[in-house]
């Protein structure tokens, strides 16, 4: 992306250029005004931006495919694991660019289930207890 | 103007003012609860901690004051520093330059009074747990709490000890648990972020609205 778009000129600069609509739906969806290039959309169509005029920590992004409208859709765990390493930063390299190799024991990606009843995490225990309580409903022997 | 009354108050309170004879006073609390029913043995398949319904044009009045209520308690979300072990140090990470809690408007504040979530970072002693409870009692509603790392979800590597909480959840009611020994200040940040989703979702004024 051309134009120092980190200054507030070039920012207005990009502004007045680019179309309305596109302006109105990051808007919308990113609650920012932000103006980056499409690297790649991943599997859940998740769709990730990179400006890097914009300095080192601001200049990636992503847009979520279900924005956050109705409070509990989009999560940062919706970023499958692929991603995540372009995303904080630990490669320079998107899966676009650089296929991940593919092992047999990669699993498909699951988002934060805690959220859905069925799904979440409920602990159990699978040992036998280490203490008997004693219920005070019960005669004493 | 009984119209518009009814049309603005809630059905218990429509049901004291002026109906008309032929209008089921009870009809919108009958409605609701027959739809509040949960059926544990068959939970939906849906995400259960969806927002309360509004009913009427008042309560959605009502809710809109809740979405700006939520929303200026979940931008601004002071946490107390409770800081009990190693945890604490990743708390302090998360306040830092790099994962800025500032940016989320969460300022960390030394005096429960002007604190709205109390994060328990560390192993919650048996000391330490009557301690813990009156700063809790000391917070202003509405107050939220995050337990964070093992030792304050369930004991931990403690849960053992003669001398450690079982869970902090034990001594306060806990919001959200953040596991990890101990979490990273990104994890206590994805924590902060559910959190703000649980504020949002809450509807404090609506159901008081409904009380009375």
């Amino acid at each position: 992306m051309a134009g120092n778009i980190g200054t507030f000129v070039g920012f207005f600069k990009k502004m007045a250029s680019a179309p309305l609509y596109y302006t109105v739906n990051k808007y919308v969806n990113c609650n920012e005004f932000r103006y980056g290039t499409l690297v790649g959309t991943d599997d859940n169509g998740n769709e990730y931006y990179e400006n890097n005029d914009y300095f080192l920590g601001r200049n990636r992004w992503i847009q979520y495919k279900n924005p956050n409208w109705f409070i509990l859709h989009s999560d940062a765990s919706d970023i499958p694991a692929e991603w995540h390493a372009w995303m904080h930063y630990m490669t320079d390299d998107t899966p676009i660019t650089k296929p991940p190799a593919e092992r047999k024991f990669h699993m498909e990606h699951r988002p934060n289930m805690s959220p859905i009843f069925k799904e979440r995490y409920t602990p159990s225990t699978t040992t036998k207890p280490k203490i008997q309580s004693w219920s005070p409903a019960q005669p004493k022997e | 103007m009984s119209v518009i009354l009814r049309r603005i108050l809630p059905p218990a309170v429509r049901s004291l003012s002026s109906v008309p004879s032929n209008v089921d006073p009870n009809a919108g609390s009958l409605a609701r609860s027959s739809r509040a029913k949960y059926d544990l043995d068959n939970p939906p398949d849906v995400i259960t901690r969806l927002p309360a319904q509004a009913n009427s044009a008042g309560e959605y009045a009502i809710t809109s004051i809740d979405h700006l209520f939520n929303w200026a308690r979940k931008s601004s979300l002071w946490p107390l520093t409770f800081g009990l072990a190693c945890c604490a140090v990743e708390m302090m990470h998360s306040a830092a330059a790099r994962y800025d809690f500032d940016k989320f408007g969460i300022v960390f504040r030394a005096s429960p009074r002007q604190a709205d979530v109390l994060i328990v970072a560390g192993t919650l002693t048996n000391k330490m747990a009557p301690a813990m409870r009156r700063v809790y009692d000391q917070m202003p509603e509405p107050k939220w709490v995050i337990s964070m790392g093992s030792c304050a979800n369930g004991g931990g590597y403690y849960h053992y000890s003669y001398s450690v909480v079982r869970g902090c959840d034990r001594i306060v009611p806990v919001d959200i648990y953040v596991p990890g020994c101990p979490p990273t200040a990104e994890a206590l940040l994805y924590g902060f972020l559910q959190l703000q989703k649980k504020v949002q979702a809450e509807r404090r004024t609506l159901h008081y609205f409904r009380r009375v």
